[in-house]
């Protein structure tokens, strides 16, 4: 059995909530929700308060604070900085993917996904992302 | 419903990659009418105000519902209207609007039938039979 991740969806579109919600669930992560990116920043600041936050995923368009106004905000707080972002977006296009990741979007997932693969999906962006630390970490140590 | 003339409005093929499973699908459905009509009201809205970066949003909003319910041909049209906002086109999302309008209302008579489900499915088989056949 497969660690349980604790998972925050911020994503304005009840749907996508509630398949997500669902879907994570029985493939055991934690799941937390938020309907835009307001909510999503005090939300991801209190669990990270509580050491109960491994990875967001994020859309991008919201009304009120977007996907990228959350990033920003998020990865210039030392509290939350490290948290993993991967977006879940419709966005597409090559400058909008490089703009995310230029703000601090760790992975891009685009939209319609399949659903009953994005557990697999989530796990296996974790555990490159980990792999890619782990060697940035022995570069630093050689150096 | 006669499945076999029927136009495709929710492709059943799409809504089950997104819900996963048919238990699902009609409490998805049922919530993405929900937002897809709020999404429209204030595209409306944001439209009369001539305010394009809200026209972007909420088309866009519109096209990501339409993707999740397998609303294929809303969120075709909704997109159109993205990029006129997205452009700050007011004048082209203005005469697209009625084309969302009317499309999200052939999405709201078809899911109103008893036999939905049914329909898209059997839509989705014919499909295939044709491809099949015409390969």
């Amino acid at each position: 059995m497969s660690r349980r991740i604790s998972v925050l969806v911020i994503d304005d579109e009840k749907a996508i909530r509630k398949v997500l919600k669902n879907e994570l669930t029985l493939c055991g992560f934690e799941v937390y929700l938020a309907r835009n990116g307001r909510i999503g920043i005090k939300r991801a600041n209190k669990l990270a308060k509580k050491g109960k936050i491994e990875v967001i995923l994020l859309d991008w368009m919201m009304p009120g604070m977007d996907g990228l106004k959350f990033l920003s905000k998020l990865k210039h707080n030392n509290m939350t900085e490290n948290i993993p972002v991967f977006m879940l977006t419709a966005k597409s296009k090559i400058a909008d993917i490089d703009r995310a990741y230029d703000i601090g979007a760790d992975d891009y997932i685009t939209k319609p996904f399949k659903v009953i693969q994005i557990g697999n999906i989530i796990r296996r962006k974790l555990q490159k992302l980990a792999e890619k630390k782990s060697k940035q970490m022995v570069v630093m140590n050689i150096n | 419903m006669d499945e076999s003339t029927t136009e495709k409005i929710i492709d059943w093929a799409t809504v089950m990659n997104v819900c996963g499973y048919e238990s699902l699908v009609e409490t998805i459905i049922k919530s993405g009418l929900k937002d897809a009509r709020q999404a429209l009201k204030l595209l409306a809205k944001a439209i009369k105000a001539a305010n394009s970066a809200d026209v972007a949003l909420y088309a866009h909003r519109l096209k990501g519902v339409g993707m999740t319910m397998g609303a294929t041909g809303l969120s075709e049209k909704a997109y159109r209207l993205e990029c006129a906002g997205d452009e700050k086109d007011i004048e082209t999302a203005a005469s697209l609007l009625g084309d969302v309008e009317d499309e999200f209302e052939k999405v709201t008579t078809f899911l109103s039938e008893s036999d939905w489900i049914e329909a898209a499915r059997q839509q989705q088989e014919n499909r295939q039979t044709e491809q099949l056949e015409t390969k």
